[in-house]
């Protein structure tokens, strides 16, 4: 008798990898966003080695594909912007870190 | 037309190698980037908790009220600090240097706890307040410098 097969592992490739998170500097911040509960512009500016506007781009771009919600508060100088990675960019940055461990390890 | 997946180019080995580094030394930033611990913290930690447990060990009708004031201080703390590193980790995921810094921290509060309640049962509420707050503070000092270490083992290590 024969049992529930388990679909062999499919093989990594290119395809497996996510575009979207694939640019170093959003690598970087979905993998810093992915181990803390949220982290404020400042901390990711310094921490990406970017300008305000190249961190503002890279943002935008995760939280057009759904990867990160933004929270601004306050106003003028003590004004505050908050990133938090959502359910679905923890998910793809999970399945796009294994897609890359699977391309290095075949 | 060609999708935005399409036009990946296949990273060679390298390029994976130090896309995964980079990787392990961002995942590892919220807990290794922060800035110094202020010198007062781990007295302030002493007194606030000696003032808890004098608090707590009161027993009079207004011991209650004042543990508003305290948990409001704790709140304004809390959120100063946060505001102040820029990010608050994940409790889980931590480099393994600061989880052994965070295993003394364990140990470090398990000891300050059975301690407390065996001076309170076997000496005096007092000897014990006391013991709460100088312990929490020595305790607070010595957890800063062993998670200082661990961070700068884990940053050297991810460099």
């Amino acid at each position: 008798m024969t049992g529930p097969t388990t679909p062999a592992p499919r093989a990594s490739s290119i395809g497996d990898l996510d575009p979207v998170i694939h640019a170093p500097k959003r690598l970087a911040a979905m993998a810093l966003l992915a181990n803390s509960e949220n982290a404020d512009f400042p901390f990711l500016r310094e921490h990406l080695g970017v300008s305000d506007s190249d961190l503002s781009k890279q943002m935008a771009a995760l939280e057009t594909a759904g990867y990160v919600a933004i929270t601004k508060s306050g106003r003028g100088r003590g004004a505050t912007t908050t990133y938090k990675i959502t359910k679905p960019g923890r998910a793809a940055y999970q399945r796009h870190r294994a897609a890359l461990r699977a391309l290095l390890d075949s | 037309m060609e999708s935005e997946r399409d036009m990946l180019e296949t990273p060679d080995r390298d390029e994976i190698a130090a896309a995964l580094r980079e990787d392990e030394r961002a995942a590892a930033a919220p807990w290794i980037d922060y800035p110094p611990t202020p010198a007062w913290y781990p007295v302030a930690g002493g007194l606030w908790f000696g003032a808890w447990a004098w608090i707590i060990t009161a027993d009079q009708w207004w011991s209650t009220l004042l543990l508003i004031p305290m948990v409001l201080l704790l709140g304004v703390y809390v959120g100063w600090y946060r505001r102040r590193r820029g990010t608050t980790p994940r409790w889980t995921g931590a480099p393994r240097e600061i989880n052994r810094a965070l295993w003394v921290f364990a140990g470090i509060a398990a000891a300050l706890v059975v301690g407390g309640l065996l001076l309170d049962l076997l000496v005096g509420r007092w000897p014990m307040i006391a013991w709460v707050a100088v312990g929490v503070a020595a305790g607070l000092a010595l957890y800063e410098r062993r998670y200082a270490v661990a961070a700068r083992q884990a940053r050297a290590r991810l460099a």
